[in-house]
C-alpha cells in the first residue's frame, strides 16, 4: 500500500498551508510592512512575490514556491531572496519564511543554501553574520544552520559567490505542532546586495500504527474481495 | 608673469579643457533604463514584457529600478537594478521555471547613458549565481543557448564581453543548490579598454533553464570613459600649481 492509499484512507500524517505563509522582516534600516502575492502553481504548491523597502533598504523575494502534499506527507519551502543596503551605513537585517502546518510521526529533512555578494559601493564591501547567516526551522527550534559567523568581503563594483551548501536525510524525531520556516540574519554594508537561493524540504515518516495500518487495510480489502 | 599667476593660468586652461569627461550633472530625472523578456520556441521569440517597473533615486548611488513578473506559463521573475548613467549597472535577475518544460529565456537589461563615451572606456564586468532543484525532482539544469555566453555585456546594442560560453551547471539532489562564479574581465577596473560607446549599456543573460526550477544572477557592468587630454591637463596643472606653491 501506498502513502496515497494512505491519506485516502483517512489517516493523513499532516497538514500544511503553503497559500497563506508568513514574510517578516526586522531591520536596523527601520520598520515598514512586507507586501506579498500569491500564485498557485499546482494543487497545493503556490509561488510568492513581495517585498519590503524602507529608506534605500529592501528586501525582496520571489520564486518562493512553498509547496504540501497530502498524498505523499511532504512539503518544501523554496526561498530567493534578494537584500539590498543602498543607505550610506550598514544595516542589518532579519528575514524570516514561515509555512504553518502540523504532522503527526517524525519527518526527515533536507536542504541547501547557495547565494551571491554584490558591492556596488566605492569602498569595500562586506557581508557578514553574528552566528548562522541562514537558519531552518520546525516549530521555531533550529533543526540546521548554515553559513556560521560568515564573513565575505568584495571590492567595489564587483560580486562574490558564497559558495553553497548541501544536507539530507536529517532525522526529526517529534511531530510538528506549528510550523517549519527559514530565516536569514546578516549585516551588508553601505552599497550591498546579497542573493540567497536555498531550499528547506521534509518527509513525515510513517509511525509503527500508520505502518501497522498499511499492512491491516489491505489485509481487510483482501478479506472483502475473497468474500 | 609672476610664478602665482602662472600657477593660476595653468589651472584655468586645465580646468577650461577638462570637457565632458569628467561631467558630473546633479541626477533630476529616472535616466532611461528598458527590461525585456523572451522566450525561443519552435516558432522564434516571444516578447513577454518590456519597460516595465519601478525606478527610485537613491542618493550616492543612482536610481535603483526593479520589477517582478509573475506568469505560470513563462516563469516566476523579479529583477532590481542599481545604474548610474555615467555609468554602471549592477544587479540581480531571479527566475523560476514555473513551465512544464525545459525553457530558453533572454533577458536584456539597457540603460541609456550619459555623457557620451566617444573616445573609449575602460570596462569591467562580473557575473555569480545560483541554481536551485526548486520541484525536488533531483535534477536541475542551466545551460547557455548554442554553446553561446550566459553573461554578455553591451555596448550601443552590441556585445562588448561574455562570460559562461558553453557553461553548464547541474544539481543532482533533490532540492538542492548549487552556486557557481561566472568570471569577469577588466578588473582590476581600468585594466581594460573597450570601444567608444554613443547610447546605451546593458547587461544580456541567454540560457536554457529546466522545468521547475530556480536561478538567481548577480552581475556588473562599468564603462568609465577614460581620461581625455583635458583631464590629464589639470591633473598636470594641478600638479604644476602645487609644486609651484611648495617651492615658494
Amino acid at each position: 500500500m501506498s502513502l496515497a492509499a494512505l491519506a485516502a484512507s483517512g489517516q493523513a500524517l499532516g497538514s500544511f498551508q503553503p497559500a497563506t505563509p508568513l514574510f517578516s522582516v526586522v531591520s536596523t534600516a527601520g520598520s515598514a510592512s512586507t507586501s506579498n502575492s500569491a500564485t498557485q502553481l499546482a494543487p497545493g504548491v503556490y509561488a510568492h512575490t513581495g517585498g519590503w523597502l524602507v529608506s534605500g533598504a529592501s528586501v525582496s523575494w520571489t520564486s518562493n514556491v512553498l509547496g504540501w502534499s497530502d498524498s505523499t506527507n511532504s512539503g518544501f519551502l523554496n526561498s530567493n531572496i534578494v537584500v539590498k543596503n543602498n543607505t550610506a551605513t550598514s544595516q542589518t537585517f532579519l528575514f524570516t519564511v514561515t509555512m504553518m502546518g502540523t504532522t503527526a510521526g517524525s519527518a526527515t529533512f533536507g536542504g541547501s543554501l547557495g547565494g551571491q555578494f554584490v558591492n556596488a559601493g566605492p569602498s569595500l564591501g562586506s557581508l557578514t553574520s553574528s552566528g548562522p547567516l541562514w537558519s531552518a526551522s520546525i516549530d521555531g527550534a533550529a533543526v540546521n544552520t548554515q553559513l556560521n559567523n560568515a564573513l565575505f568581503f568584495a571590492l567595489p563594483f564587483s560580486v562574490e559567490s558564497i559558495g553553497s551548501s548541501n544536507f539530507s536525510n536529517q532525522a526529526y524525531a517529534s511531530s510538528i505542532a506549528s510550523s517549519i520556516s527559514v530565516k536569514y540574519s546578516l549585516t551588508l554594508s553601505a552599497g550591498g546586495e546579497a542573493t540567497f537561493n536555498s531550499s528547506f524540504s521534509l518527509q513525515v515518516v510513517p509511525s509503527p500504527a500508520a505502518l501497522a495500518l498499511f499492512g491491516f487495510t489491505p489485509l481487510m480489502g483482501s478479506r472483502r474481495r475473497r468474500r | 608673469m609672476t610664478n602665482k599667476l602662472r600657477s593660476a593660468f595653468s589651472l584655468l586652461l586645465a580646468v577650461a579643457c577638462i570637457g565632458p569627461a569628467s561631467a558630473a550633472v546633479a541626477d533630476v530625472s529616472a535616466p532611461g533604463f528598458s527590461f525585456t523578456l523572451s522566450t525561443l520556441g519552435n516558432t522564434g521569440s516571444t516578447n513577454y514584457a518590456s519597460d516595465f517597473g519601478t525606478a527610485t533615486q537613491v542618493p550616492a548611488y543612482g536610481w535603483l529600478f526593479a520589477g517582478a513578473m509573475n506568469n505560470p506559463g513563462v516563469g516566476n521573475l523579479t529583477w532590481a537594478y542599481l545604474v548610474d548613467p555615467d555609468p554602471f549597472i549592477t544587479g540581480n535577475l531571479s527566475l523560476t521555471n514555473t513551465t512544464g518544460q525545459t525553457q530558453d529565456y533572454i533577458i536584456d537589461f539597457m540603460l541609456n547613458i550619459d555623457p557620451v563615451l566617444g573616445a573609449g572606456s575602460h570596462i569591467a564586468g562580473q557575473a555569480s549565481g545560483s541554481l536551485t532543484d526548486a520541484n525536488g525532482s533531483g535534477a536541475a539544469l542551466l545551460t547557455s543557448i548554442l554553446g553561446g555566453p550566459v553573461y554578455t555585456a553591451l555596448g550601443d546594442g552590441n556585445t562588448i564581453q561574455g562570460l559562461m560560453s558553453g557553461a553548464s551547471q547541474s544539481v543532482s539532489s533533490s532540492f538542492g543548490t548549487a552556486s557557481f562564479s561566472g568570471g569577469s574581465f577588466g578588473y582590476p577596473i581600468g585594466s581594460l579598454v573597450g570601444p567608444a560607446i554613443q547610447s546605451t549599456i546593458g547587461i544580456r543573460f541567454a540560457f536554457s533553464l529546466s522545468a521547475g526550477d530556480s536561478v538567481s544572477f548577480s552581475s556588473i557592468f562599468v564603462a568609465n570613459p577614460i581620461p581625455g587630454p583635458g583631464a590629464l591637463a589639470l591633473v598636470l596643472g594641478v600638479g604644476l600649481a602645487g609644486s609651484r606653491r611648495r617651492r615658494q
